[in-house]
């Protein structure tokens, strides 16, 4: 949790690669993916209080505004 | 078979007996009517005993037990009689109350247990010994429609939750600071077919335990008190341990098995699920174990008859790398703090301040970020060498849990504003197996206050500070039960010069990032020379904290204080107690050129009162990876006696 935050924050790291994996991101979509969670980082992790539940929820919300 | 069938198989005789065509006092018709009755009443009963029964002669016929699958999927190992036994010791793992000692009488309890009918599904023995049953199966080719029909679901369930594929074998370096792990573990992992390794499966054998004080701990172990368990865990909760609670970095072996090896090792596991065998530290310890694993895998290839009486992690490295079982480069998995070091590295001590600043919560990461001054990828550097640094705190318990959520956040939300940054390209050190074998025989001369000798050392492990540091943690050394026999020539005797049970330095650098205590200890019995050709055999326990540094040109200074004690028959009263002080630095000052200056005072007050000065220069010059030559110059002064010292060595480790 705390790394793929970091990972996220980064826009790199093995936490972020094995998310996209499990989403089933496909490889060539991965950079654009990366860095549209990166900089939707402060949606995704609205307060320190947040939710596993609510970041994958975040993640979809902000992967899907392309 | 319904109830109205049976009652009818069992009525159709009793109306033949009644009839009376057969007299009932024959013993043959009494036989046959037997026969007949218990084939209808029990006709898989006895079909199943029939089976049972050749199934269990073709085994023995065979000499499956005597075959290297069977030995190895039962851990049978020969012994110092000759004979053999299992080092299991859990007698749930065998079919027989013999088991653990007779290979023959565990095949054919094995094979009938797999016709019982008082378990089932996962309970069963064909789910429970799931390994042997599928080797059996095969070698016997068994009909399994003639056996009670079961549905192992555990394992099954097992199976596509693991998804085998692959396995690597899995070193963590020794941890800085903990005896109990100075030499490193080993563990396994199954990986599937994803291409992230995180959610693979890691296979640990561990002792079980709640002691926490390593010492302790380690003695126990030395004993065989503990129960060791297999353990199956996402590997990265094991990347948690490792990684960034124990800092330790971690090198991955990709092993050459095939998905059919994988899925053996699985079923092996299985077995193991649940069975204890007692721990032992030095033979029967978390490397010895895998490396059983792995033979269960692919037996073909003998692991752990190559190994010396004592294992250590290491060498299961080293087995895998010389069988020819490791395909592929190892993988270096940094750790936690070899990334904060690294991070560190890249930017200037202003930069590393504000990143330090931040993680303590004195400074705004805000301000950090918009601080045109820094070059964006520096201020994206600083941040994330604060995030790293917050996350070792936490984990340390050094920062609580609120505190650090809130303040983690907040660095990441604003380093998340800064862009991607060229990655981490975290030098990996030279791989463990590439560092000097654990044990070593040093073959040497010297000269001390004019008396000339030979010397012989020998030690079974591992690393000593001066030995030469590839493959090794810096400023970590663990030195066990080593002698030296010294031929005087002047005094034309030979005598046992020193005998060290124990010796341990764990000199852990600090810097403004990490503040770890350095530590040594040290049991050893030596024959000091309290004045010219005056020598008395001495019991010496010494140790104690200090602090230690890095220096420019990769060197370590350090300093520790330690209390010392000292028995012998030679010293008045039979002891002495005192403290000294110890302080030096090791240098690599060449990659084949190591140099270790370091001076000593020690005063000992009660008991034999006497006092020890001494300074000594060590150099070791690296001729090939296990070839090493050492020089050391020692000049003391053991109260009014003074001596100089010279010696040289050369170093063979294997």
């Amino acid at each position: 949790m705390d790394s793929l935050a970091q990972d996220i924050a980064s826009g790199s790291g093995e936490s972020l690669s094995t998310l996209a994996e499990l989403l089933a991101v496909p490889v060539e979509n991965r950079a654009g993916f990366y860095s549209r969670l990166q900089s939707g980082f402060n949606e995704i992790y609205t307060s320190s209080a947040v939710q596993s539940a609510d970041v994958i929820e975040g993640i979809y919300r902000v992967a899907s505004n392309s | 078979m319904s109830s109205r069938a049976f009652t009818g198989l069992l009525r159709t005789p009793e109306r033949q007996n009644q009839s009376g065509t057969r007299p009932c006092g024959s013993p043959k018709a009494a036989w046959l009517l037997f026969l007949f009755l218990a084939s209808i009443l029990f006709p898989s009963y006895a079909q199943a005993e029939s089976y049972a029964d050749s199934l269990v002669e073709k085994a023995i016929s065979l000499e499956l037990h005597k075959s290297r699958e069977w030995q190895v999927l039962l851990h049978y190992k020969p012994d110092m009689l000759g004979s053999s036994r299992s080092l299991v010791d859990d007698p749930g793992f065998f079919n027989s109350p013999e088991g653990k000692y007779d290979s023959e009488k565990e095949l054919r309890e094995t094979i009938r247990a797999f016709f019982r009918t008082d378990s089932e599904n996962d309970a069963h023995p064909q789910c429970r010994f799931i390994a042997r049953y599928a080797w059996l199966k095969d070698e016997l080719s068994i009909d399994a429609s003639k056996l009670p029909a079961v549905d192992c679901k555990g394992y099954r369930e097992l199976y596509d939750h693991v998804r085998p594929r692959r396995a690597v074998l899995i070193f963590p370096v020794s941890h800085m600071n903990s005896p109990a792990s100075m030499f490193g573990h080993t563990l396994l992992r199954i990986d599937s077919d994803k291409e992230s390794n995180m959610y693979s499966f890691a296979v640990n054998y561990s002792a079980i335990t709640d002691e926490t004080n390593g010492l302790f701990f380690a003695a126990k172990g030395l004993l065989g008190f503990y129960q060791g368990y297999f353990g199956l865990l996402p590997y990265y909760e094991k990347i948690k341990e490792y990684s960034h609670l124990e800092n330790r970095d971690i090198w991955e072996y990709p092993l050459g098995f095939t998905k059919e090896e994988v899925e053996r090792m699985l079923l092996h596991l299985w077995e193991l699920k649940e069975v204890y065998t007692y721990y032992y530290f030095f033979d029967e310890n978390c490397s010895y174990n895998l490396l059983l694993v792995l033979e269960a895998a692919r037996p073909g290839v003998d692991l752990s008859g190559m190994m010396p009486p004592w294992v250590i992690p290491m060498d299961t490295v080293r087995a895998i790398k010389e069988t020819g079982n490791n395909t592929g480069a190892a993988v270096y998995r940094p750790a936690k703090a070899s990334r904060i070091r690294h991070i560190e590295g890249l930017l200037g001590n202003d930069l590393r301040r504000l990143a330090q600043d931040a993680a303590y919560g004195l400074r705004d990461p805000d301000e950090i970020g918009k601080n045109g001054d820094i070059p964006k990828d520096d201020r994206a550097r600083i941040l994330d060498l604060a995030s790293e640094y917050l996350q070792y705190r936490y984990a340390k318990r050094m920062v609580a849990k609120d505190e650090y959520s809130a303040r983690y956040l907040k660095v990441l939300g604003v380093r998340s504003t800064l862009g991607q940054i060229p990655e981490y390209k975290i030098t990996a050190p030279k791989p463990p197996e590439e560092g000097h074998g654990a044990a070593r025989l040093s073959l040497g001369a010297g000269v001390k206050a004019g008396a000339s000798f030979l010397s012989l050392k020998a030690r079974p492990a591992n690393h000593a500070l001066a030995d030469p540091d590839a493959g090794y943690l810096p400023g970590s050394a663990i030195t066990f039960l080593e002698g030296e026999a010294r031929y005087n020539f002047t005094e034309e005797k030979l005598s046992l010069e020193r005998f060290t049970f124990v010796d341990i330095v764990s000199a852990a650098p600090r810097d403004e990032f990490f503040k770890p205590v350095s530590w040594r200890v040290s049991a050893d019995v030596q024959r000091e020379e309290f004045a010219r050709r005056d020598h008395r055999t001495v019991l010496r326990v010494v140790g104690g904290p200090g602090l230690s540094y890095s220096a420019p040109h990769d060197s370590l200074i350090y300093g520790f204080v330690e209390p010392e004690a000292k028995l012998g028959s030679g010293l008045d009263d039979g002891y002495a107690l005192g403290a000294g002080v110890r302080a030096g630095a090791v240098a690599n000052i060449k990659d084949w050129w190591k140099a270790q200056f370091e001076v000593r005072a020690a005063t000992f007050g009660a008991g034999d009162s006497h006092d020890i000065i001494s300074a000594e220069l060590n150099q070791t010059f690296s001729i090939e990876r296990d070839r090493a030559v050492m020089l050391n110059i020692k000049r003391e002064k053991f109260e009014g006696f003074y001596s100089t010292e010279v010696m040289g060595y050369w170093n063979f480790y294997f």
